[in-house]
């Protein structure tokens, strides 16, 4: 039972930002694109905020946002896009689907820690 | 490689965009350790480099940019090492998959280039292959309707060295001249609320 999903195709940003994570307390998911992230958070009632990479095979991000909100029917859970793009019709895009916010990578757990937690409700 | 055919004007500033992507990127995702960048001595571009390349294609109506990082394995598993990283990261498809998320990080810096200077453009997911296929590469320089130009270059640090390697197809003409590569540290990493 995860507090948090962290999507990310690629296995160094998946370990790095949920070994964080974990050391600070959270329980934590992994998925490793937006299909995996959907089926994880259909099956896990309590995940309350998913931290997602935009740029992934399969299903990217901005596409799984906008199924958790239309197909999943789930307006709760917060989502905060972690990724290397920062383009205005991407966050726009975001910003429709009821993204929370917006991270560029680097991963700098420090600087957003005491938000996930409260997104998390932990 | 000769690329005096094409118009500096247009090449420069993208040439020196992906340079200081790279020189960038790969400083701040080698945990800020310095990195320094040089031309490769006694090799020739479209040469087989190293053993591993991981890329990304950048895309837009006006371009085309293929990035490529050019590694061995054992630099960067000594490296990784050093920095105490668990056996379970060591792995060769660990290391192939920490450096497809550098090249992913230096395209993606490149394309933030791209928003601030109007003139946006996508990105695919890295990929990585054996280094033997760069034999297949085409670097070949073009002018008329689409213009293309190559480069390759060097970074050093205390991953040892990788090589990076690019082309660049111009399918329209623009003004490329305001197109710069920030050090936008200060924002990376925060949280941008929407």
């Amino acid at each position: 039972m995860a507090q948090i999903l962290v999507v990310d195709d690629s296995s160094t940003v998946r370990v790095e930002v949920s070994d964080f994570l974990k050391k600070n307390g959270l329980v934590v998911e992994t998925a490793v694109d937006g299909r995996d992230g959907l089926t994880k958070l259909k099956g896990d009632p309590n995940i309350k905020l998913v931290v997602s990479d935009v740029n992934m095979p399969n299903m990217d991000g901005l596409t799984m946002a906008e199924k958790i909100r239309g197909e999943l029917h789930n307006a709760a859970v917060n989502i905060v896009m972690l990724t290397t793009e920062n383009s205005p019709l991407m966050k726009e895009r975001g910003k429709a689907a009821g993204i929370k916010g917006w991270i560029v990578k680097p991963f700098k757990g420090d600087a957003v820690l005491a938000t996930f937690k409260k997104l998390a409700g932990a | 490689m000769d690329t005096d055919t094409l118009s500096p004007a247009s090449t420069s500033p993208l040439r020196s965009l992906l340079r200081d992507a790279s020189l960038i990127q790969a400083s701040q995702y080698f945990d800020g350790n310095a990195v320094t960048l040089s031309e490769p001595q006694d090799l020739r571009l479209g040469q087989v480099l190293k053993r591993y390349m991981a890329m990304v294609i950048l895309n837009s109506a006006d371009l085309r940019i293929v990035i490529k990082v050019h590694f061995d394995l054992e630099p960067i598993r000594a490296y990784r090492q050093s920095r105490h990283s668990p056996e379970s990261d060591l792995a060769d498809k660990k290391l192939i998959d920490f450096m497809k998320e550098l090249s992913n990080q230096i395209g993606g810096r490149v394309c933030r280039a791209f928003d601030t200077h109007g003139t946006p453009a996508g990105m695919s997911v890295p990929l990585c292959t054996r280094g033997i296929y760069e034999i297949y590469a085409d670097y070949a320089p073009k002018t008329g309707a689409v213009e293309k130009f190559g480069d390759f270059w060097r970074l050093d640090g205390a991953f040892g060295s990788i090589y990076c390697s690019c082309y660049v197809e111009l399918l329209a003409k623009r003004d490329y001249s305001g197109l710069t590569c920030s050090n936008d540290d200060a924002q990376e990493g925060e949280l941008d609320f929407l």
